[in-house]
């Protein structure tokens, strides 16, 4: 699918990989509707600043409603809408001594925002094309494009990422049954894995934690800048035979967990 | 042939990509093993047009010579097999044009073949030569060309870049497949380690993993084989892939300094079942 002229639709907007691959469509010759919790901010006129929560069904409704009203039926959705949320299991409860579990509202949340608010726009995403053209049999042209954002940590999360490794593992792992089923409206449908990038979400790791990260990547030992994120978004918009598989950009790392892992006690 | 449509495997349409910016690549050195036909010769087409100067090494001199009149290219005969043949069209490309920065392996062949057929075994030799030719000459190519790379490295830049080409059949192979699907597992296994060897000077290691292309391979297949082979229609596109869309990607993956250790699917979402 071509950028230049499409109607576009990016989660997570307002930061990070999100704010860099809007940057991107916009340059492409693209409208985008960027969607963030917070509206985010732009004096752009290409860019229509939208406020919903990713997991809120009749937030994204809303946020769907208005971007196809003013812009068009969207061809392309980004979602990058996510948190880290890091969450060991249980801690031990400083009074007592004793392990008492994490509360569940921890773990939902990260699995709430990341995959089911990945889905939500999914749903309203395939909608708008559904309702365009309800019968697209036959058609060899791209009708819509999806990109998710899946992480490393779908394969090698670290400890403390049972709810983050999760929710990006069914963001992996939705991907080829989706293109699978959307197939029939000419949907393609990608995700894009990254490892260590330059984000809000980066800074959040500890410190210690981050050097580990970025001295264990065997090429660019760094971390990955948020424009190359939306380089490969590119990618995989303007080549059509890319569809229904997760691509790893992350220098070559694979997670291992920091030798210097701080126990459970000190960390909790 | 009724799923093919031959006037789609010629000239590759590159006016699609044309205008794909590589930063850095002008000028520098890429060699494509294959590149008399199909994905290497997209490939090298592509690399050409995006500023490189391009090497094609293929073991069909004619073809060799031809492709690499037709878009300004050195070219030299050689089999990715071969060991010091490979080391001396080295030296010569190092002599000619200069050192090696880019390297795109699409040198491979696909001949299907039963395990065991009417109780004879495979004779051993149609193994081993799927698998030195896809799988050995890729490492050929990759020993050849690493030294050159780290000794042209450009302060600031990377040392170099390997894509090379696995399949799908390396995660999916079909019935008769066994030689092909594992010479091409071989080829998407040795990327991460190589990534991992070669980080620290500077190169990017990875690989693409084409579904069902149009390319000579696959058209000059037998006839049964063939239409096995395209019988497999993918999600969406339902189509076979062209040539200049691995070139493309392989562009893309030039341009993209966080692109290391990957092997990209390039198949429009097909999964091979055992038998199409």
């Amino acid at each position: 699918m071509q950028i230049k002229d499409s109607i576009a639709v990016v989660t997570g907007a307002a930061s990070g990989l999100g704010h860099a691959t809007v940057q991107m469509l916009v340059n492409g010759g693209a409208r985008v509707a960027a969607i963030d919790l917070a509206q985010p901010h732009s004096a752009d006129p290409r860019v229509l600043a939208l406020a919903a929560d990713v997991s809120d069904a009749a937030a994204m409704e809303a946020a769907f409603a208005r971007a196809t009203a003013e812009l068009g039926v969207p061809g392309i959705l980004v979602n990058c809408a996510g948190v880290l949320g890091p969450a060991r299991v249980f801690r031990i409860d400083k009074a007592t001594d004793k392990p008492v579990p994490r509360e569940l509202d921890a773990f939902r949340r990260v699995i709430d925002i990341n995959l089911v608010g990945t889905f939500n726009a999914v749903r309203l995403f395939a909608q708008g094309l559904a309702a365009d053209a309800p019968d697209a049999d036959g058609n060899t042209e791209d009708r819509g494009v999806i990109v998710n954002t899946a992480s490393v940590a779908a394969f090698e999360a670290l400890s403390g990422q049972a709810a983050y490794g999760s929710s990006k593992a069914g963001v992996a792992s939705m991907t080829l049954p989706l293109a699978r089923e959307l197939a029939r409206l000419g949907i393609r449908v990608m995700a894009i894995a990254p490892g260590t990038f330059e984000t809000g979400m980066y800074t959040d790791i500890p410190e210690h934690t981050r050097r580990t990260l970025v001295a264990d990547v065997p090429f660019p030992r760094r971390a990955g800048r948020p424009d190359e994120f939306a380089h490969m978004v590119r990618a995989l918009i303007e080549n059509q035979m890319m569809n229904g598989s997760v691509v790893r950009i992350d220098g070559a790392v694979r997670m291992r967990e920091p030798t210097h892992a701080t126990s459970i006690r000190a960390t909790s | 042939m009724r799923h093919l449509n031959g006037a789609q495997h010629g000239a590759a349409p590159f006016s699609e990509i044309a205008g794909r910016a590589v930063p850095g690549l002008t000028g520098r050195v890429a060699v494509v093993s294959g590149g008399a036909s199909g994905l290497g010769a997209a490939s090298a087409a592509a690399l050409k047009q995006a500023g490189a100067q391009v090497v094609l090494l293929d073991r069909d001199a004619a073809a060799v010579e031809a492709a690499s009149q037709a878009i300004g290219a050195l070219g030299l005969a050689v089999d990715v097999t071969d060991g010091p043949g490979m080391e001396q069209a080295f030296d010569t490309i190092a002599t000619k044009l200069g050192r090696t920065y880019v390297l795109v392996n699409c040198a491979g062949v696909a001949e299907p073949g039963s395990v065991v057929r009417r109780g004879v075994p495979m004779p051993l030799e149609e193994f081993r030569r799927v698998v030195h030719i896809n799988l050995l000459g890729t490492l050929n190519c990759i020993r050849c060309a690493v030294p050159q790379m780290i000794e042209g490295r450009e302060a600031g830049h990377e040392a170099g870049v390997i894509i090379n080409t696995a399949s799908i059949a390396a995660f999916e192979g079909q019935v008769g497949q066994t030689a092909y699907a594992a010479s091409k597992g071989g080829v998407a296994g040795l990327v991460l380690p190589l990534a991992r060897e070669l980080g620290e000077f500077g190169i990017r290691v990875m690989a693409i993993s084409p579904g069902v292309f149009e390319t000579p391979m696959t058209l000059n297949l037998g006839e049964k084989s063939r239409e096995i082979v395209f019988a497999a229609k993918p999600p969406f596109p339902k189509r076979a892939g062209q040539a200049h869309e691995f070139a493309q990607l392989a562009l893309d993956i030039l341009a993209n300094p966080m692109l290391n250790g990957e092997v990209i699917r390039l198949d429009g979402g097909l999964r091979m079942p055992a038998r199409t």
